[in-house]
C-alpha cells in the first residue's frame, strides 16, 4: 500500500495550519487590519500588506465550486485510488481549498453540492478531506 | 500604458523536426536550432547580443547554452514561467532592443521528455526546491495535471453549458491542420500514435477518459522538440533574406487562486487587451491565432479571453470548422497542428511564435491566404490554479 503525499516540513508559513490538523481543526487566516480572509496561511495579507493575521477556525462546511473524476493517474497512491474525486471547495467562511471528495459513488457528485469536512489521520498531520453533506 | 512602440521583428526561425530522437539531447537541439535560425536570418552566432532561455529546470538556465554555443551576450533573460516563457522573452527582447541594449536577440528551447522517457511529473509544482505553504496544502490531493485543467472545463460546462463535443472540435480542427504538416504527421508516427489521420468529434469522445470531462484526445502530446527564434532591431530588418515579421504589441498577466476567482477566466483576459491596445489592432483584425493548446479547454478559454468571442461562447464558436485555415468567420487556429497534434515537449510557447512567423511570411503548410496579422498567446504553468499569460501581436507590415 502506497501512502498519500504529505506536506513537507519544516515550512514556517504552513506549520501552524498543519499543527492544527492534528486536532482536526481546519484553520484559515483573517487580516486584523483589513478583515480580508486569507488562504493558504502566509506571513503577509495579500490585500493590505499587514503582517497581523489571525488564525481562525473553520466549521468545515462548504460547497463544491468545481470537481473532476480522475480516471488515470501516474502517481502510485492516486493510481490505486482511481476513480477519485478531486475538487475545489468554497468554505462558508469565504476561502477555497483543493481537496478530495470521499464517496462510494463518484457519479453522485455535482457542482454546488454541499460538503462537510472529514479527516484522514497520519503520524504527524491529518489531511482535510470532504464528504457529501446529508 | 502605451509607450513608444518597440521596433523589432522576428528575422529567423527554426523548428527542430524530430519528436522522438534519443540521439539528440536538449542542449544539442537548442544549439543546432540556434545556428539554423540565425542562418535563416542571414546572421551568425557572433551577431547575438541578447540571449533568452528558460533552462527547463537546468541548474543554470541560459549560462549552459551560452557556454555550449560560445555566445557572449550583453543581455541574458532566463524567466521560467512554463509554456508562456517565450512570449515573455519576445517582449523582453523588444524592450532590450528599444532601449538600445541589443540588436540581435536569440531565443532557444529544447526538451526531450519522449526519448528521455521522462514522465511528466504527476505532481505538478511540487517536489522541486523548498517547500511552500501553497505546495503543502495542494500536494496531498495529487495535483494531477489533467485534473487541474479538467476543473476549469467542468466549471465552464456548469456555467455556460459547454459540451465535450464542443471541446472536441478544437482537437478536430488542429488535427486537420496537422494533416498538412509533414513534420507533425511523421512525429505522430514516431511517438507511436496509430491513428494519424483526421479526427472526428466521436474519435475524441471515444478516447479514454482521463479526468472528466477531458479525454485522452483532449490532451496534448508528449514529444521531444525545440527550436529557436531570432528577433532583430529595426535597422537590421531591412537587409534580411526573409520578410521581417514585426512585433506590434505584447502583454502579460499572472493569475492565481483566490476565494473569489472565476477559474473560467484566464490571465489572457488581461494580457490580451494590453497587447492589442499596444499594437493598435483588434481581435477581429487577426488572421491567425496561435493559442496554447495543452488541453482543448485551454484553447477554448483563450479564444474567449482574447476577445474572439464572448465569455461562455467559446464552445459554439469552435463548432463547424470556423477555425480551419481556409474558412472565413474566425482566425485560423494553431495551423501547425498545435500541441494536440504536432508537438508538445513541455513549453510550447516558442512554436506559437514560429508558426505565426511562418504564416506572416507565407511559409505555413496550412497557409492562410494573405495573412497580415497573427496573435501568439502562451499559457504557462497550470490553467486551474496558477499561471502566466503572455500575448504577442505580430504583423507583416512595418508599424
Amino acid at each position: 500500500m502506497t501512502t498519500r503525499p504529505l506536506p513537507r516540513q519544516p515550512e514556517p508559513d504552513s506549520a501552524p495550519f498543519w499543527a492544527a490538523t492534528t486536532r482536526h481543526e481546519l484553520r484559515y487566516q483573517q487580516c486584523r487590519r483589513c478583515r480580508r480572509v486569507v488562504f493558504f496561511t502566509r506571513a503577509v495579507c495579500p490585500q493590505c500588506g499587514s503582517d497581523d493575521l489571525e488564525l481562525k477556525l473553520s466549521q468545515g462546511a462548504g460547497t463544491i465550486y468545481s470537481f473532476t473524476v480522475v480516471r488515470r493517474d501516474g502517481q502510485p497512491f492516486f493510481r490505486e485510488r482511481t476513480p477519485y474525486v478531486y475538487a475545489l471547495v468554497d468554505l462558508d467562511e469565504g476561502f477555497r481549498v483543493a481537496s478530495e471528495i470521499v464517496t462510494p459513488d463518484v457519479s453522485r457528485v455535482a457542482i454546488s453540492d454541499r460538503v462537510q469536512l472529514s479527516w484522514e489521520d497520519h503520524d504527524e498531520v491529518s489531511i482535510p478531506l470532504f464528504e457529501l453533506a446529508d | 500604458m502605451t509607450g513608444p512602440r518597440p521596433r523589432a521583428a522576428i528575422a529567423g526561425i527554426y523548428e527542430y523536426p524530430h519528436r522522438n530522437n534519443p540521439s539528440c539531447g536538449p542542449l544539442a537541439i537548442k544549439a543546432m536550432s540556434a545556428v539554423r535560425a540565425l542562418e535563416d536570418a542571414g546572421l551568425t552566432l557572433a551577431d547575438v547580443d541578447a540571449l533568452y532561455d528558460a533552462g527547463e529546470a537546468a541548474a543554470h538556465p541560459g549560462l549552459e547554452i551560452a557556454e555550449y554555443l560560445g555566445l557572449d551576450p550583453d543581455v541574458l533573460g532566463t524567466t521560467d514561467v512554463g509554456g508562456s516563457s517565450f512570449e515573455l522573452f519576445a517582449a523582453d527582447a523588444c524592450r532590450a532592443i528599444a532601449a538600445g541594449e541589443a540588436k540581435v536577440a536569440l531565443l532557444t528551447y529544447g526538451e526531450t521528455p519522449r526519448s528521455g522517457r521522462m514522465v511528466i511529473p504527476p505532481m505538478a509544482g511540487t517536489g522541486r526546491g523548498e517547500p511552500s505553504s501553497a505546495d503543502n496544502i495542494e500536494a496531498p490531493f495529487g495535483l494531477n495535471i489533467v485534473a487541474n485543467y479538467a476543473l476549469v472545463a467542468a466549471r465552464h460546462a456548469h456555467e455556460y453549458g459547454t459540451t465535450p463535443e464542443q471541446l472536441a472540435e478544437i482537437a478536430v480542427t488542429t488535427r486537420a491542420h496537422a494533416q498538412r504538416n509533414p513534420m507533425a504527421i511523421q512525429g505522430l508516427t514516431d511517438i507511436g500514435i496509430k491513428n494519424t489521420g483526421e479526427l472526428s468529434v466521436a474519435d475524441v469522445l471515444n478516447s479514454r477518459m482521463i479526468a472528466d470531462p477531458l479525454h485522452m484526445l483532449d490532451c496534448c502530446l508528449v514529444t521531444d522538440g525545440g527550436g529557436a527564434v531570432v528577433i532583430v532591431a529595426e535597422d537590421l530588418a531591412g537587409s534580411l533574406p526573409k520578410p521581417p515579421v514585426w512585433i506590434l504589441g505584447t502583454g502579460m498577466a499572472v493569475s492565481y487562486q483566490g476565494a473569489d476567482r472565476d477559474i473560467t477566466v484566464s490571465a489572457a483576459a488581461r494580457s490580451g487587451p494590453r497587447a492589442f491596445a499596444r499594437a493598435g489592432v483588434t481581435p477581429a483584425d487577426i488572421d491567425v491565432a496561435m493559442l496554447y493548446d495543452s488541453f482543448t479547454i485551454t484553447t477554448l478559454v483563450l479564444l474567449e479571453d482574447l476577445g474572439f468571442c464572448a465569455k461562455g461562447e467559446g464552445g459554439s464558436y469552435a463548432e463547424g470548422g470556423r477555425l480551419l485555415f481556409d474558412r472565413p468567420g474566425g482566425p485560423a487556429l494553431n495551423t501547425d497542428g498545435g500541441g494536440l497534434s504536432s508537438n508538445h515537449p513541455g513549453m510550447r510557447g516558442l512554436f506559437l511564435l514560429i508558426e505565426a512567423a511562418r504564416q506572416l511570411r507565407g511559409e505555413s503548410t496550412a497557409q492562410v491566404a494573405n495573412a497580415r496579422l497573427a496573435v501568439a498567446h502562451g499559457n504557462g504553468v497550470l490553467l486551474g490554479t496558477r499561471h502566466v499569460g503572455g500575448t504577442v501581436i505580430l504583423g507583416r507590415e512595418r508599424p
